[in-house]
């Protein structure tokens, strides 16, 4: 079937009984209406020329004049001259009101029409007529007319030829002003635009475990601790033996997602479950769940389950330990849902500690104990360098070769595996105890970097909270004077994930790390608390756009948008761009393509550890100093 | 409306004459009414058919198709002698349409999806349904080239199509190209591609 079988078929059909009792009925109401009319003596005022259309003598130009001016068209006639005469111009009433002058006060020229015509279109709207013209064919067209005033509005005109005894003898545009629905389009487009640019709040999700996120997660206990009573539970993890050296992160990730996917099964779609740290989960409980049963029977059944459970880590079996915290809160406690989320993992390391499979706290333990508990635990772990160091290779985008990489931490857990420093991170930041661990970073990169041949460049993270303290350049300075770093080899990254505490002093600070030489970068842009306007005042050499506009870059439209927008701003003021968290070549080039200078991802390279002991000062520093494979980039 | 003839005043007995206009007043008015019956009921279906090729608020069309009878109606004793009084019933319909000015700027700027469905990729089963579907197309066709397109297929000429609708005599043929090959890329996006008569479509309906 096509279209010409359409038609034929739409052709056959006779109105139904329905549409002829219609016209019936239109022939009644329209003869009482009318018979009314004469009753009451009142006139129907008929506004529609009483001429026939079919047979009326008159000059096609002025008919298509005046059927334009009955529906409050404007027409521009245009008619050519015949010989040495030149062409006559003339527009209706209607449209020198459309294009803004009073009626007949404009004499009208092709100059001075096109004059009246916005610059931008100018020249299509020439070529509209034009083309009109030489084919001898309607066209039609939209463009924007400058009213005296310097307003703009939307005008639409259809272009047709006007023929005189068969020949082609001028051109007629009917108009009309459609600025509302110019605007309108307009705006729906951006709707249309808008709602497929929206997404959802992937921040809230993990993609590798599906559960929420620790942020997530504090803030849903926030929210009900505040209306509701519950609990927190939370469920750290530990494997029975040492994973072998031999495992990767990859493993690790896959023991991650393994233990995520059977406490979702375990806990089930209603309660918000996420996680809290490297091995530990946390579930929120609350008296609104009515069929939800007690906190700690779920944390039973939570850590039974684990328990129980036979995981495997590459081709091993492998087996769980695991305790549960319970942290009850009454309605409307004083405590944050951070507080409640460290006291739940106080108490699943209570429970550790006795042996027992639950501890439950009922009520939020003491604000200061808390902060007094936690304070040192971090400080223990600074004194007794319960960190190590890795190194993550950066790839040159223009070069395309390493020739950077960013220094991270790694926190030792109560097992001694190295394990990512977010959630201890998150904890440390929130105590105030950030700058004494930045300081450990520092010093120690530094050290090992001095040892090194520094042949490539070193990124060190440090907070935007450690910014705040005074002292800071000048412990830098000095750590980098002691361990013999060439300043032109580091950057320092500034985190975002804190608010710059101390505007006046980041700024100093800022300030003197790029006069010894070194360089500035702001991390994770895009999504943590840095403004636009730091790039207009901080001296920033870099900025790493925020992974999360960076992992599904090659699907997703906005992220496009933000990051080629974002390059070019960066660009525009001088500053470098690095993208985080980049997984496949396709994405590489992508961001080639959008000048991004370098990109970093597991892909690229994943971090390893720099092997390098602190207390062997001398030789086989080239060894040790051994940064992860380097690998070329592909694209 | 009874229209006072010149030779009238020169009846001497104004009581007699006035009665006797009276009563032909009377006697054409049934013929007129009798006579307009007839001309709606046979008539309407095909102005409505013609506006609706771009105008998809049936309301409004309807509104505005009453009020053309109506002013048709009163008009009658001159528009009965037109060529053909449809024509003036449908420029005067449309131009009430065209004159809702705000009202149609604000259905334009309704979202694609508020516009009727097109029909889906089986075959169209009965005439309605065909009609239906071609309707859905012609709607989404700039308003010129659908009521052009629909009027030749009513079997109107370019010339009496250009005067009804005021457009150019030029244009009328370009503009019924146009529809026709906007019409066989939409019938062809919605999968009406195969050709199951080969004849071409080239008598217009003629039933006028």
């Amino acid at each position: 079937m096509d279209i010409d079988d359409i038609l034929v078929l739409a052709e056959a059909r006779e109105p139904s009984s329905l549409e002829l009792a219609r016209a019936r009925r239109v022939g009644r109401m329209v003869r009482s209406e009318y018979d009314r009319s004469l009753a009451d003596g009142y006139e129907i005022l008929v506004d529609t020329d009483l001429v026939d259309p079919l047979t009326a003598t008159i000059d096609e130009a002025a008919r298509i004049e005046r059927a334009a001016q009955l529906v409050k068209r404007g027409t521009i006639t245009w008619t050519m001259g015949s010989g040495k005469t030149a062409g006559a111009l003339k527009w209706s009433d209607q449209m020198a009101m459309i294009f803004g002058h009073a009626p007949g006060t404009l004499h009208l020229t092709v100059d001075s029409l096109v004059k009246l015509v916005h610059p931008g279109d100018a020249a299509t709207v020439r070529e509209a007529v034009e083309s009109a013209w030489s084919r001898r064919r309607p066209g039609e067209i939209t463009f924007r007319a400058i009213h005296p005033g310097g307003s703009v509005r939307y005008v639409h005109c259809h272009i047709e030829v006007l023929t005189t005894a068969g020949e082609p003898s001028g051109i007629v545009a009917t108009g009309e002003d459609v600025t509302t629905l110019e605007l309108a389009r307009q705006e729906r487009r951006r709707l249309a635009t808008r709602s497929e640019m929206l997404c959802v709040d992937l921040a809230a999700r993990d993609p590798m475990t599906g559960l929420t996120n620790r942020g997530y997660l504090t803030d849903e206990v926030d929210r009900a601790r505040r209306t509701l009573e519950g609990a927190v539970v939370v469920v750290a993890t530990e494997t029975v033996t040492h994973l072998a050296v031999a495992t990767t992160d990859r493993d690790h990730e896959e023991l991650t997602s393994d233990v995520a996917a059977l406490l979702r099964l375990v806990v089930g779609p209603d309660l918000t479950c996420g996680s809290v740290g490297p091995g530990i989960w946390g579930v929120l409980v609350t008296s609104e769940d009515e069929h939800a049963e007690a906190a700690d029977a779920l944390a039973l059944r939570m850590v039974g389950a684990i328990r129980r459970h036979l995981f495997t880590v590459g081709q091993k079996a492998l087996r769980l330990y695991a305790w549960a915290g319970v942290a009850r809160f009454a309605k409307g406690v004083p405590d944050t849902g951070f507080d409640l989320l460290v006291d739940g993992e106080h108490a699943a390391r209570e429970a550790r500690r006795k042996g027992a499979v639950v501890h439950v706290f009922d009520q939020p333990t003491d604000g200061g104990d808390r902060v007094s508990r936690c304070r040192s635990r971090i400080r223990h772990a600074v004194a007794t360098d319960g960190f190590a160091l890795y190194a993550q290779p950066i790839v040159d985008l223009a070069l395309n070769q390493v020739t950077r990489h960013e220094i991270l931490l790694r926190v030792r857990d109560t097992t001694g595996d190295l394990i990512a420093p977010w959630a201890f991170l998150d904890m440390t930041e929130r105590f105030g105890e950030i700058v004494a661990v930045d300081r450990w970073v520092i010093d120690h990169a530094l050290e090992l970097i001095g040892q090194g041949v520094q042949t490539s460049h070193y990124q060190i993270n440090i907070s935007g909270k450690s910014l705040a303290d005074p002292s800071m350049l000048t412990y830098v300075t000095e750590a980098i004077r002691r361990h013999e770093v060439k300043p032109e080899c580091l950057t320092f990254e500034i985190t975002e994930t804190a608010l710059i505490e101390n505007r006046n002093e980041a700024l100093a600070f800022a300030t003197g790390i790029r006069e010894i030489g070194c360089q500035l970068a702001l991390d994770d842009f895009g999504t943590g608390y840095a403004a636009l306007a730091y790039l207009k005042y901080l001296p920033v050499d870099l900025v790493k756009i925020d992974g999360l506009f960076i992992v599904d870059i090659c699907q997703s439209p906005p992220d496009r948008a933000v990051v080629s927008k974002l390059v070019e701003l960066c660009h525009a003021l001088g500053i470098r761009v690095a993208a985080e968290c980049v997984q496949d070549d396709e994405t590489v080039k992508l961001l080639r393509e959008y000048g991004v200078d370098f990109a970093q991802g597991y892909k690229l390279g994943r971090p390893a550890p720099i092997t390098a002991s602190l207390k062997q000062q001398e030789n086989t520093i080239e060894m040790e100093l051994r940064f992860p494979e380097l690998r070329t980039a592909m694209g | 409306m009874s229209a006072v003839d010149g030779s009238a005043a020169l009846i001497p007995q104004p009581d007699e004459g006035e009665e006797a206009r009276r009563a032909e007043a009377g006697r054409l008015k049934k013929k007129y009414d009798e006579e307009f019956v007839v001309f709606t009921e046979q008539s309407y279906h095909l102005a409505e058919r013609i506006l609706r090729a771009w105008c998809w608020n049936r309301e409004a069309l309807e509104d505005a198709l009453h009020e053309a009878y109506l002013h048709g109606r009163v008009q009658w004793s001159k528009i009965r002698d037109y060529r053909d009084p449809i024509a003036w019933i449908i420029t005067t319909a449309r131009n009430k349409l065209l004159n809702e000015h705000d009202r149609r700027q604000r259905e334009a700027a309704m979202p694609p999806e508020v516009l009727p469905p097109v029909g889906t990729q089986s075959d169209l089963a009965d005439a309605w349904e065909a009609q239906e579907t071609l309707r859905g197309w012609l709607q989404q066709l700039p308003a010129r080239h659908a009521e052009v397109f629909q009027m030749s297929r009513e079997g109107f000429s370019n010339q009496e199509i250009a005067r009804i609708l005021g457009l150019a005599d030029s244009s009328v043929r370009s503009y019924k190209v146009a529809a026709r090959q906007q019409l066989r890329q939409l019938a062809e996006e919605a999968g009406y591609t195969d050709s199951k008569s080969r004849r071409r479509l080239g008598s217009t309906r003629g039933h006028r």
